[in-house]
């Protein structure tokens, strides 16, 4: 007989109120558990450190260009070596961070917050409001992410903030689709009910009540989801619509530097490994957070 | 004088199956102060007509009759007039504490985010909230209103849902089974915490309950619903000593003061309510009269009426 297994739902008001319950003792309780994230971590907040400050501590300009100098192996001078201009590879790199770090953080904030309230109108307010927020997600959910985005911005140009209004308009809708099914759950629990009881504004009950016992599966789909933007920073500016030249950014990198790959290729490998371990890092955290936190539905114990 | 005046009061909710007849002309009234009991059993009802007295039936339920609170007809307001009063004029003590508790918010905050919502600021909000709980007699308030609903009792919850309807000196309260899932003690203090508010602020309460004890003790005045209809109505002392409808009898008799003797059967579908009395089946003393013809609420005098063919005398 194959393996029976145990079923125990879970109510749907619960994760919270058991996160809440001792938060602290509990999260680091289950962090102590979990190695991989916590080296992940240790990782991220390297990251944050080298984004903020690898301006100002990196041995060599990143846009200085050498000519003379170009293409080195790796060497006690050049740590990862030069690319095809003489710039070091290591003082690129560590620039980059700050790039990918910065626009892949705003995209996201900015898609979970308007997520987020279009998402909670369109599942509290539900008829035609729903059925015009809904359809308007929908038509932006119909393209595919990065080809919406491309698309965008060879209409508006490359450039930082572009970049980010790209990424951004094609992120949004996600979290509103999520954002609408976890209000509309919640909606009609009790709670939600007395709120309206006791005579309290839409607005009130959306941000003190809805918002605080829904966000937890938004917090994760967007943590998970910066590793993605990252990737598609990366491929927009492999592609040159993303990041004008001069500013260092690891998917530009690639770009220029595939020319190149049989004769240098380091060009092309170290800005390749710091975006596969920048996303790989933010992926194992929004995995493992989705596991601390426990939002998952139900929980399988084998018999 | 009249506070609340329900007239004919009809409700429907449509459904695939057919048409579920929540509540049929249903029609009573209530003077300031006054307590009014609902009673009846699970399905009679009874939340029905307290959700639509203050407007939070599901947008599927089909609404007919009047509704007279304070000289105003609910039934016809606008939404933002009936938004304005709710919890100002008319509030709630909801079904289920425990659920009507948002379970990430402090108790403090569950009471005082009233009074900010009013335009007081955050402490003072705090502390009124304070005063509140002390109010219901959940003390000590500073500690309690610090801890999130989990951290407190069945009883305690039921406290603080009560405190939140009473924040804003309401003229009619209605209490949906206020005392429903609670113990002997913790139903005890409920029923005080009812009567106190009653005398604080002269407000008159609707107690939708199946709990006898509680109407016997807080009701000036007795509605019983039965398969949705007002079945007889009178003074409280009335109808506990001189119940006339069959029903009303049984239930007295299923008292646990008065031997726990059950009744039969089941009360008909709301889907599917039979012609004549809805009542026949149960009843030990019908008659043909009763199969065919549906009996009137008839006013025997000035302070009651019962519906049945056969009514006990008394």
């Amino acid at each position: 007989m194959s393996e029976t297994t145990i079923i125990f739902p879970k109510s749907k008001r619960a994760p919270a109120e058991e996160f809440r319950k001792g938060s602290r003792n509990r999260l680091v309780r289950e962090i102590r558990k979990r190695p991989g994230f916590q080296a992940c971590l240790a990782f991220l907040i390297i990251l944050v450190t080298i984004g903020v400050i690898a301006p100002y501590v990196v041995p060599y300009d990143p846009t200085a260009i050498s000519l003379k100098d170009k293409n080195q192996d790796p060497s006690s001078t050049h740590l990862f070596g030069t690319d095809f201009l003489g710039r070091d590879l290591f003082s690129l790199t560590l620039c980059g961070v700050q790039t990918s770090l910065l626009i892949a953080c705003v995209t996201v904030a900015c898609a979970l917050v308007a997520g987020t309230l279009v998402g909670c109108v369109a599942g509290y307010y539900g008829g035609v409001v729903d059925e015009i927020l809904s359809r308007c997600v929908d038509l932006f959910l119909a393209f595919p992410g990065i080809i919406f985005a491309l698309a965008l911005l060879a209409l508006i140009g490359a450039g930082i903030l572009n970049m980010i209004i790209a990424l951004t308009l094609s992120q949004w809708a996600i979290y509103a689709r999520l954002m609408r099914g976890q209000v509309i759950s919640i909606k009609n629990l009790e709670y939600v009910q007395s709120a309206r009881t006791a005579g309290l504004t839409n607005t009130r009950i959306m941000m003190q009540h809805l918002v605080p016992n829904t966000i937890m599966p938004v917090i994760i789909l967007a943590t998970l989801d910066i590793g993605h933007v990252i990737l598609s920073i990366a491929g927009l500016s492999f592609l040159g619509l993303g990041i004008p030249p001069g500013i260092p950014e690891w998917g530009s990198m690639i770009g220029v530097g595939k020319e190149f790959l049989r004769t240098a290729p380091l060009n092309v490998i170290v800005p390749g490994l710091a975006i596969t371990v920048t996303v790989l890092v933010f992926n194992i955290l929004g995995e493992g957070l989705r596991d601390i936190l426990d939002v998952r539905e139900e929980q399988v114990i084998p018999a | 004088m009249t506070l609340l005046s329900v007239q004919d009061l009809n409700v429907h909710f449509p459904t695939g199956d057919g048409t579920v007849h929540a509540s049929r002309d249903v029609s009573f009234s209530m003077e300031s102060g006054e307590v009014m009991g609902l009673i009846g059993e699970t399905g009679s009802g009874k939340s029905v007509i307290g959700q639509a007295i203050i407007r939070l039936l599901p947008s599927s339920a089909r609404v007919t009759g009047t509704i007279n609170f304070n000289g105003q007809d609910l039934t016809m307001l606008q939404e933002h007039a009936m938004h304005s009063l709710r919890g100002r004029a008319i509030s709630l003590v909801p079904q289920n504490p425990a659920g009507s508790l948002d379970p990430l918010v402090r108790n403090g905050m569950q009471i005082g985010e009233i009074f900010i919502e009013r335009g007081l600021r955050k402490n003072t909000a705090w502390e009124k909230a304070c005063d509140l709980l002390v109010a219901v007699g959940l003390i000590p308030s500073e500690r309690i209103s610090k801890e999130y609903p989990h951290e407190l009792s069945g009883g305690m919850r039921q406290r603080l849902t009560t405190s939140i309807a009473i924040a804003e000196h309401s003229c009619l309260i209605i209490a949906d089974e206020p005392t429903k899932g609670l113990d002997y003690h913790a139903r005890e203090t409920t029923a005080r915490v009812l009567s106190e508010i009653r005398t604080r602020d002269n407000a008159s309460l609707l107690l939708i309950t199946h709990d006898l004890y509680l109407a016997e003790h807080l009701c000036d005045w007795i509605a019983v619903l039965y398969a949705g209809e007002i079945v007889e109505v009178g003074p409280a002392r009335q109808i506990f000593d001189h119940p006339r409808h069959p029903y009303t009898q049984a239930l007295i008799r299923a008292m646990p003061k008065n031997g726990l003797v059950p009744l039969d059967g089941q009360s008909p579908s709301l889907m599917a309510i039979p012609g004549g009395c809805c009542f026949t089946d149960r009843c030990s003393c019908h008659s043909e009269l009763c199969r065919r013809e549906h009996p009137d609420l008839v006013q025997e005098s000035l302070v009651g009426g019962v519906r049945c063919h056969h009514p006990c005398s008394s």
